[in-house]
């Protein structure tokens, strides 16, 4: 009886998080096919903006990787985190009007969220490496593993933050006007361009603090094989990023019920 | 049929909290069709969403034990950047009804024609109307909320949309929520009266409506 009911809901969860994904990726890349193409444009000018500094100053690698390869693994995921949050942050009022359908549930679209923007990074990143390739820059991949767990980690805590985000939106708007900055100065201490082992100890300390300088040191560790960082912490940005989102999902209910009274 | 056990709803407002219903235990019997009359204010709107579970109840809960609609002709539940045709799907899907039926039966109902393949966001308010009426015409439902009949687009079209309810309401449920006793004795063979957040039943229409009668002459 209980495993009949138990077998009906997870299908119906299922059935409701395939539509939306499938309706999200409408809405997510536009109307015209240029949509698909943007997800893997704004990551490529960022890329090759980076490379053009470094060759004009007669670079050709960081830290002994490629740089072209070295930019791709950080700037792809630092923007899965991103976007991962700034869909979040308007996720549930964009789809306030969903709830109106009471199979439809607030972690419904979050998963339905999750799933596309993961999977969307995975796609982009891929298609980067085969033009990587192309272009006969060496990369030999050393822990498939290790860039799933960097870009599930990245996932969920873009999905906190944005979940927070948006609780404290329905407080006060300050947050949207301090977002921005403040995000971008994430990007910078993010280190999607450089690695933390050059850095002096002081400042190195202070920005092995940021989870997502161990996320993307970890997608790095896996896609290069010889690359080392005697820095980072596998468990560190796990624990921050399951704390943010466990944090993020309360902050929604809290609001969500007062929304609702 | 469908159960409220200890439900209540209160809203909080500017001048502090507004109870739409009082803890309420109340069975609505399936294949009835209930005519829920109060008059405006009282909450009816609230009363119906709560029943379509679009609307969460302040305390107790509401068992459905028949697949339920939503309220007819609700279209703020399309979204805007969509076609009329990718609401659909959508919607179907998490009905987890047949879409080339729905497709086909709301395309050919709703006579939107090119617009049909365009976002949501272009139609008129009429539009929409159609769309949302023909698409609770397809997906079949054990029960039918209506809040209020709005009539849809012109004579002929009300008509249709008339036609297409009649043969809904045989072999389905139905709840009307109106102020108007006259609507509620069209479609209705059973009364409940809401007034001061109490839902009294009577299986007697007639007696429900003389009850509402003698509450709006006070």
């Amino acid at each position: 009886m209980t495993d009949r009911f138990f077998g009906r809901a997870l299908r119906l969860h299922f059935r409701v998080v395939a539509a939306l994904v499938l309706r999200e990726t409408r809405t997510r890349f536009g109307r015209s096919q240029m949509g698909y193409l943007w997800a893997l444009i704004e990551p490529t000018l960022f890329i090759v903006t980076f490379v053009a500094i470094y060759r004009v100053a007669g670079r050709h690698s960081v830290s002994g990787l490629p740089a072209e390869a070295f930019f791709m693994c950080g700037i792809v995921g630092w923007f899965l985190f991103y976007n991962m949050q700034a869909k979040m942050m308007v996720a549930f009022s964009a789809n306030r009007n969903l709830l109106a359908y009471p199979q439809v549930t607030t972690f419904d679209i979050l998963i339905a969220r999750m799933l596309l923007e993961s999977a969307t990074s995975a796609v982009v990143f891929v298609i980067l490496t085969f033009v990587l390739l192309l272009l006969n820059t060496q990369i030999e991949i050393g822990n498939f593993i290790l860039i799933v767990y960097a870009f599930a980690m990245a996932t969920l805590l873009g999905a906190g933050v944005g979940m927070i985000l948006c609780a404290i939106k329905y407080y006060s708007d300050i947050v949207e006007k301090l977002a921005t900055p403040l995000l971008r100065l994430m990007y910078f201490a993010s280190g999607p361009f450089y690695s933390v082992v050059v850095l002096p100890k002081p400042l190195r300390e202070l920005l092995l603090l940021n989870p997502m300088v161990h996320i993307l040191e970890i997608a790095r560790l896996g896609y290069f094989r010889e690359y080392r960082d005697p820095f980072v912490s596998m468990i560190y940005p796990l624990g921050f990023a399951l704390g943010a989102f466990l944090l993020g999902l309360m902050a929604d209910r809290l609001t969500q019920s007062k929304i609702a009274a | 049929m469908i159960v409220f056990r200890d439900v209540s709803k209160a809203y909080r407002t500017n001048r502090g909290w507004r109870v739409i219903l009082e803890p309420t235990t109340i069975e609505l019997p399936r294949n009835r069709r209930i005519g829920i009359l109060g008059r405006n204010g009282m909450g009816k709107s609230t009363l119906i969403r709560l029943i379509a579970g679009t609307e969460s109840p302040s305390s107790g809960r509401i068992e459905r034990q028949v697949s339920v609609s939503w309220p007819l002709g609700f279209s703020s539940g399309f979204h805007g950047e969509l076609t009329g045709r990718e609401n659909l799907r959508f919607i179907s899907r998490i009905y987890g009804a047949d879409i080339d039926y729905v497709t086909d039966y709301v395309e050919e109902f709703s006579e939107l024609g090119d617009y049909f393949d365009m976002p949501v966001e272009t139609y008129s308010s009429g539009m929409s109307a159609r769309l949302a009426f023909g698409l609770s015409m397809a997906i079949r439902f054990e029960c039918y909320l209506v809040d209020e009949l709005t009539s849809v687009g012109d004579a002929w079209f009300r008509d249709k949309c008339e036609q297409a309810f009649a043969a809904r309401r045989r072999d389905s449920g139905l709840i009307m929520v109106s102020h108007n006793a006259g609507t509620i004795r069209t479609y209705c063979d059973m009364g409940i009266v809401l007034r001061d957040g109490r839902m009294t039943a009577y299986d007697d229409l007639e007696m429900a409506i003389a009850d509402y009668s003698e509450g709006l002459k006070l």
